[in-house]
Order: structure tokens, then sequence, then C-alpha cells
């Protein structure tokens, strides 16, 4: 049966492809009940995909392509247990409000990890334009998801930044912390507000005017 | 074409090779950050416990160092197997003043709910704090965000007020309140805090004459 298709083991590592950021979804949403945590979270993950770009592009040369994807899977989550154990040394604030949704994190290494895997070898300055683009995505997202959040639900903006970030930067209070939207600030709130965004984004796409594109 | 080296059939040395370097790398990558990190995290975690306990405990109420004064005993008949408990005692003046219990709820609706019980000399609550929990998101709030006072119903709270009957969720005939029609939860939390009440009146005297752990 030797046919032309992908071996069975390419096709569980593509197969889900269209899964994985959906549980990039998951920290997304789970962790940012406030902005500094949105921006704890972006960082983490900036800092995360870059290391994995690093070594997967070092080691690309020594691996063989019959366990590349076995090795990568190997390196992607010993650099996030190790980001894990960094954060829960150097950042406690944050490695606690990340909780348990610091570990799915490595998500993010491993899309990387899977484009590369797919691209024939692509330049560093690509790849890092790639990582580049995808963080900006996620920064983005979590900052709009992160800061509305803690508006409509503290009431606030920052308040627990000098804990998270350790910055001084003034936290900005709109209302008092009981007159909050709890909801807000709960998973349900996550899924609300995200669902708002998206809706958003769609409005502004339709009513946009538009250059000369191929898409409807 | 598909190469036919690609398959499982047999992987060729290289391959093995590469796989044992990168699974020893990733080992050694992993407990050398392990060795780097430990004593960081212990440190963290301690000054975690130290400022959830000075938050229980008025600092005006003792003047030992509560954090050093601290031993661990096994009360299976109070608290269930496999939940040793560790007491950190409260002195002023040298008498014992009160203590501080860390313990595990065991029944829980996701599993143990650990719990930390400030208990004054004479067995009266003096403040319940939740230090970790994996209820359903969201039924935590009644006790995890700033502005919910349930677990506040427990001050001054002893085994005899209410009694045996009345340390139940209202639904079961108690006079705590349930919250948002969750009732496993809040039912934890209440057996788990009567049985640590029992638990400091049956050990009081052990707890206050065992000479404390070496740190």
């Amino acid at each position: 049966m030797n046919t032309p298709s992908t071996p069975s083991l390419d096709i569980t590592w593509r197969q889900p492809a269209f899964l994985l950021p959906l549980f990039c979804l998951c920290p997304l949403l789970a962790a940012t009940t406030s902005l500094a945590i949105g921006i704890g979270l972006a960082a983490v993950l900036c800092i995360t995909t870059i290391i994995t770009m690093l070594v997967t592009q070092t080691t690309r040369a020594f691996i063989p392509d019959s366990t590349r994807s076995f090795a990568w899977l190997m390196i992607c989550s010993s650099i996030t247990a190790i980001i894990e154990l960094s954060l829960h040394a150097w950042n406690y604030h944050l490695f606690r409000a990340l909780d348990l949704f610091l570990p799915l994190t490595v998500i993010a290494p491993l899309l990387i990890a899977r484009t590369e895997m797919q691209a024939e070898q692509t330049s560093a300055a690509t790849l890092a334009m790639r990582a580049v683009k995808m963080n900006a995505g996620f920064l983005l997202a979590a900052i709009v998801v992160g800061s509305a959040r803690e508006l409509i639900g503290d009431g606030a903006l920052f308040s627990d930044a000098a804990a998270i970030l350790g910055t001084s930067a003034p936290s900005i209070v709109l209302f008092p912390k009981n007159m909050g939207f709890l909801l807000a600030v709960l998973a349900p709130g996550a899924f609300i507000g995200l669902g708002l965004g998206v809706a958003l984004y769609n409005w502004l796409w339709i009513h946009m005017p538009r250059k000369k594109t191929g898409h409807a | 074409m598909a190469k036919p080296d690609t398959s499982f059939s047999r992987p060729s040395s290289s391959a093995v090779v590469a796989s044992v370097a990168v699974v020893t790398l990733a080992c050694l990558a992993l407990y050398c950050t392990w060795r780097f990190t430990a004593s960081r995290i212990e440190h963290n975690e301690h000054a975690w416990l130290a400022a959830q306990i000075n938050m229980l405990v008025p600092a005006a109420s003792h003047d030992n160092d509560l954090l050093d004064d601290r031993i661990t005993l096994d009360a299976p008949e109070y608290l269930g197997d496999n939940n040793s408990a560790t007491v950190y005692r409260l002195r002023r003046n040298g008498l014992p003043a009160g203590a501080v219990i860390h313990c595990l709820a065991p029944d829980g609706y996701g599993g143990p709910i650990e719990l930390l019980v400030a208990v004054t000399y004479d067995g009266e609550v003096s403040g319940v704090n939740i230090l970790a929990h994996h209820e359903t998101p969201g039924i935590g709030n009644a006790f995890e965000f700033p502005g919910s006072h349930w677990l506040d119903s427990f001050r001054g709270r002893s085994l005899h007020n209410p009694d045996t009957a009345g340390w139940n969720v209202r639904k079961d005939g108690g006079m705590f309140e349930q919250f948002t029609s969750a009732t496993i939860t809040p039912r934890a939390i209440i057996k788990g805090v009567q049985h640590v009440l029992d638990f400091y009146q049956h050990y009081r005297e052990r707890i206050f004459t065992t000479a404390s752990m070496q740190p």
C-alpha cells in the first residue's frame, strides 16, 4: 500500500491544524481578566515562540525528517516547562494569575514548529517576521479583551500592573470596584467580549471602503 | 512520490541518535532550570503563604514568629486519611494564643479544597481563607473575589455556636448560606472548617506542647 499520500504521522500532525489556534484561545480568554495579565501573557508567548524558533532553526540540520515531529514536540514542551519554572521563580504574581493556562501556551511554539516543518528551509528573517506577526496579533487581542474586561468588571485599568509587570504605571480608576460588572471578569464575559470584538471586526470589514481584492 | 524511508517501518540509526540526543538535552535543560529555580520558587511559595496567614491573624494577636513555630500532625479520625494538618501556633508572652491550621477539605466538587483556618485559643474561628481549589470556575467567586463576604460568616463561630446540626448549608437545615445554587462546594468548606475545629479541640494540648519542627 504505497500510496503517494503523506505518512500517517503527518496526518495526525497536520490534520488538527485548524484546532491548534483554537487552543490558543484558551489562555487568551481565561487569563485576560485584566490588561496587565493580558500583556504579561503576550510577553510570555513572545519569549516562548522566539526561543522555539531559535532552537528549531539551529537543530533543524541535525534532526532527520522522520523524527522531526517527535523531536520538536519534545523541544516545544521542554521550552514551555522551562518558561513556567522561570516564571514561578521570577514573576510569581503572573505565574499565579496564569495558573494552569501557562502549560497551554505550548500551543504557540507548536504552531511555529508546525509551519516550519511544512515550509522548506526558510530564511531566519522570514520566520522572525512570521513570529512577530503572530505575537503582535495575540498582543493586540490580549490588550483589547483584557482592557475591556478590566474596565467593565473592575472599573479600572492597570490596577495590578505594579505586581505583575513591575512597572509603576499609574492605574486608571473609572469607578469603584464594587460597582463593576462581575460577569466581564468571569469566563462567560470573555466569550461575550470576544464575540462582540469579532462582530465589530466583521462589521468594519464589510463597511470599510475596499481596495480591489480577490475575496468577496 | 513519497519517500519510503519516512514510514514507521524501521527508523534509521541517525533518527535514533537524534531522538536520544533531543530527549537527553531536553531533560538536562529541564533539570538545570529546576535546580536553578528551586530555591527561589520555595521562597516565593513561603512568602505567599506568609502573606495569606498574616491576612488572617492581626499582628497584635501574637508576638512569636508564627511561620517558624509550626508542627505537622496526622489526625485521620478528624481530618481523614492522607491529610496531615500544618499548625502554626500563635503565642503571646509565651502563652498559647491560638493557631492557624492549614489542611484540606476533602469533599470538594473538583477535588480537595485547601483551607487555612485561624482559631483563637478557645476554639473560636477568627478567619477562614481558601488557598487553592479546583471547583467549577465562577463558583469560587463567592470566596475569591474581594467584596465577597461569604467566608466572613465563619468568624466568631465555634463547635457549639452553632451546634452540630447548624454546621451545614441552609438547604440541609444548617445556618450557613449556600451560594448561587451550589451546595457541594459550600458544604465541603463548612464541613472542612467544622472538622478543623473538632481536630483543634481534641488535639489542643498536643498542638501547644509539641516542639516545633526543625526548619
